[in-house]
């Protein structure tokens, strides 16, 4: 998988977060190359997790830019979008008075566009697992994966309530397709078992399940491996080896730097909210800087 | 169809081995005849049927409330906003003389329920970034805001005093006529409506075929609560329960899917508020207050969140012992207000010995899932290789 396909599929320019006075995230700027497994590493609190829910649309950048070049074109995630459900709602709760706003560039700006929520990034086809993993606990296994998929089905109340034929149509692929998925990370057998009644592996790749099921070009994992012991670690370092030859790019924030240095093709380093070191795994290794940071020295 | 009936009786026999079950098709079976036995002549029980009809009701309310507080996770204390107007617009809407047509009832029913929802609507846009203690107390607040409107308003709402008396017709807008009780076949071949619940107004609300048609409409609740729960919809709402995060991540629009659970949520308590208003023959909002949301709350949290048996049962537990207590405390000569003291007392006890409710949300079976086709296009992982 390596080096197959160099051109970035996610930009990173002149990102900043800023929380009051301290700057999480300061002046940021890489690439993450399509079709290998890039790292972002980092001591506590280097601000690795901040960068993730920038991406995923969680927080809105301070500054800067977030080109996704996943599509047919590059979309800036960073950039406010038209936000068509609160026209309508603005507009009907002011009895279509908001609608003259439209009229005006400026304000219609300031009013109805809005930063892009993260379900409209996963749409676009970036997806992620949380550091505190985030399932759904009173689901099923399977159900977790279905939620994964609900952007890519149509069906809606009526339907569901009528069971019309697009509900049966979808519901039946959703079951089956879901099922694969949980193959996929190897939890088939598991996907009658609320997601909390999982052992902690397990919701890690059931986490992995869900977020391959919005089918996306970029799969952001935090911390896959923490809180797991040698032998789990293996299997997920297989299982990203997998998702990897599958075409997801895959850009991960790790601290167990035996998996880092084994799968990663590059490695980014934050401290403090800066990037302070890039580039492929040897070379990040005998940067003084990050040795720096990393031993307090 | 071999396969049908092996099902069927197959559900017969495990529905006897499970006791909770079997004593919900008891229950079931109870409610479903009752009104015919206690409509013979002098029946002692015809007040206790008007308790089981204000039980069918208060559930459809207490569904529709299930929706938003038990499915999509969100605290919800003003449910009688919507239960009020689906109540007033029922009634305003039966009062015209232009509504007097057979069948009108479903009319005004289904009028007032889609005014309920559009409120759900108007109240829901703003609150969509709120959640927990901070929905509540909007919730709570709109529910005043619109009581006391709907008390001062009186060219439209009757204010203080309410509005009385529906119009004495059926459900095919022919005239209910007084006089002797007469059985309920009368010799003519006609079909006598009203008495049958005990009471001796002439008004549809009393009628039994209106208590068939709200167990009708219950049925219809639960079947569309129980299958929204089990689709893309439902799916969608518990997954907003569960984490509000981790659902947006997975590419759930959560302003889409909490005013879907506004607007059904409204519209179903709309329609239960309409059939109340139909019971009781009177309006007003001392009968819609503050109290009225707490208990359906009430039955709703005692039952269980989210679970549609949870939910049936919390109702008729709440609103049974709610109903006895009334006339037990009657007799003792105290103050009928004070059964609420008893709910304090049954939810602190439930609270403390079983958090999660009396019945939970059934966890999912494994079921057959068919084979996979090849070309599912659903399952894709990358470009695909």
């Amino acid at each position: 998988m390596n080096g197959a396909n160099e051109s970035p599929i996610l930009t990173l320019e002149n990102l900043s977060k800023h929380f009051g006075g301290v700057r999480a995230v300061d002046d940021v700027s890489f690439d993450v190359s399509a079709g290998i497994v890039t790292s972002l590493i980092g001591p506590n609190g280097a601000g690795k997790t901040t960068v993730f829910n920038l991406i995923t649309g969680l927080y809105e950048p301070t500054e800067g830019r977030i080109l996704f070049h996943g599509g047919d074109s590059s979309i800036d995630l960073a950039k406010p979008v038209f936000d068509s459900f609160y026209t309508a709602v603005l507009c009907s709760a002011t009895l279509g008075l908001g609608a003259l706003a439209l009229a005006v560039p400026p304000l219609s700006r300031r009013l109805y566009y809005r930063p892009r929520h993260p379900d409209s990034v996963a749409r676009l086809g970036v997806a992620r697992t949380f550091q505190n993993i985030r399932l759904f606990t009173d689901l099923s296994a399977l159900d977790n994966v279905k939620v994964g998929m609900h952007a890519r089905v149509k069906s809606g109340a009526l339907d569901n309530v009528l069971r019309s034929p697009r509900h049966n149509r979808e519901e039946r692929s959703v079951a089956a397709a879901a099922m694969r998925y949980l193959e996929f990370v190897g939890l088939k057998d598991r996907a009658w078992e609320d997601a909390d009644e999982l052992a902690y592996g397990e919701q890690r790749r059931l986490e992995i399940a869900r977020a391959l099921a919005t089918n996306p070009k970029l799969l952001l994992l935090d911390e896959p491996a923490a809180g797991m012991n040698a032998t789990e670690t293996n299997e997920l370092i297989e299982l990203i080896g997998k998702i990897g030859e599958a075409g997801v790019t895959v850009f991960l924030i790790e601290h167990d730097m035996k998996l880092v240095m084994e799968i990663s093709d590059r490695i980014v380093v934050l401290d403090y909210g800066r990037k302070i070191g890039e580039g492929e795994p040897q070379e990040v290794r005998s940067n003084p800087d990050v040795i720096a940071a990393y031993l307090g020295a | 169809m071999q396969n049908y009936q092996s099902k069927t009786s197959q559900w017969i026999a495990e529905s006897l081995r499970s006791p909770l079950r079997a004593v919900f098709i008891l229950i079931a079976l109870i409610v479903a005849v009752s009104p015919l036995i206690t409509a013979l002549p002098n029946h002692p029980g015809r007040d206790y049927v008007n308790v089981v009809l204000l039980c069918i009701i208060f559930s459809i309310v207490a569904l529709g409330l299930n929706v938003v507080t038990g499915l999509t996770g969100l605290l919800d204390i003003g449910v009688v906003v919507f239960a009020s107007i689906g109540a007033y617009t029922a009634a305003i809407l039966y009062d015209r003389q232009w509504m007097q047509f057979p069948f009108s009832f479903v009319v005004v029913l289904i009028a007032g329920g889609l005014h309920a929802a559009v409120w759900g609507l108007i109240r829901g846009a703003p609150t969509l970034r709120l959640s927990g203690d901070y929905y509540a107390i909007v919730t709570l607040a709109f529910a005043e805001i619109v009581r006391i409107v709907q008390r001062n308003e009186s060219w439209l709402t009757g204010g203080g005093q309410g509005l009385k008396g529906y119009p004495a017709v059926n459900l095919w807008g022919a005239k209910l006529t007084g006089g002797e009780y007469e059985g309920l076949l009368r010799s003519d071949g006609v079909w006598r409506y009203d008495k049958v619940l005990g009471y001796d107004g002439l008004w549809f609300g009393n009628t039994i075929e209106f208590y068939y048609l709200c167990l009708v409409i219950l049925a219809l609740t639960i079947l569309a609560v129980w299958r929204l729960e089990n689709s893309r919809t439902g799916r969608a709402w518990l997954a907003i329960k569960a984490d509000e995060t981790s659902a947006m991540s997975s590419g759930v629009n959560l302003a889409r899917y909490k005013m879907t659970a506004f607007a059904i949520s409204a519209f179903i308590a709309g329609v239960g508020g309409a059939l109340l208003g139909f019971r009781n023959n009177v309006i007003s909002t001392t009968f819609f207050d503050t109290w009225f949301s707490v208990i359906i709350l009430c039955c709703v949290v005692l039952g269980g969140m989210g679970s549609i048996a949870g939910v049936l049962g919390g109702t008729f537990i709440v609103t049974g012992l709610s109903e006895a207590l009334r006339w037990g405390l009657k007799t003792l000569d105290i103050p009928d207000d004070s059964r609420l003291l008893f709910f304090g007392a049954l939810l602190v006890v439930v609270m403390l010995f079983r958090p999660q409710g009396l019945i939970t949300r059934s966890r999912a079976k494994p079921t057959d899932i068919p084979p996979d086709s090849e070309n599912n296009s659903l399952y894709q992982i990358g470009g695909g290789s």
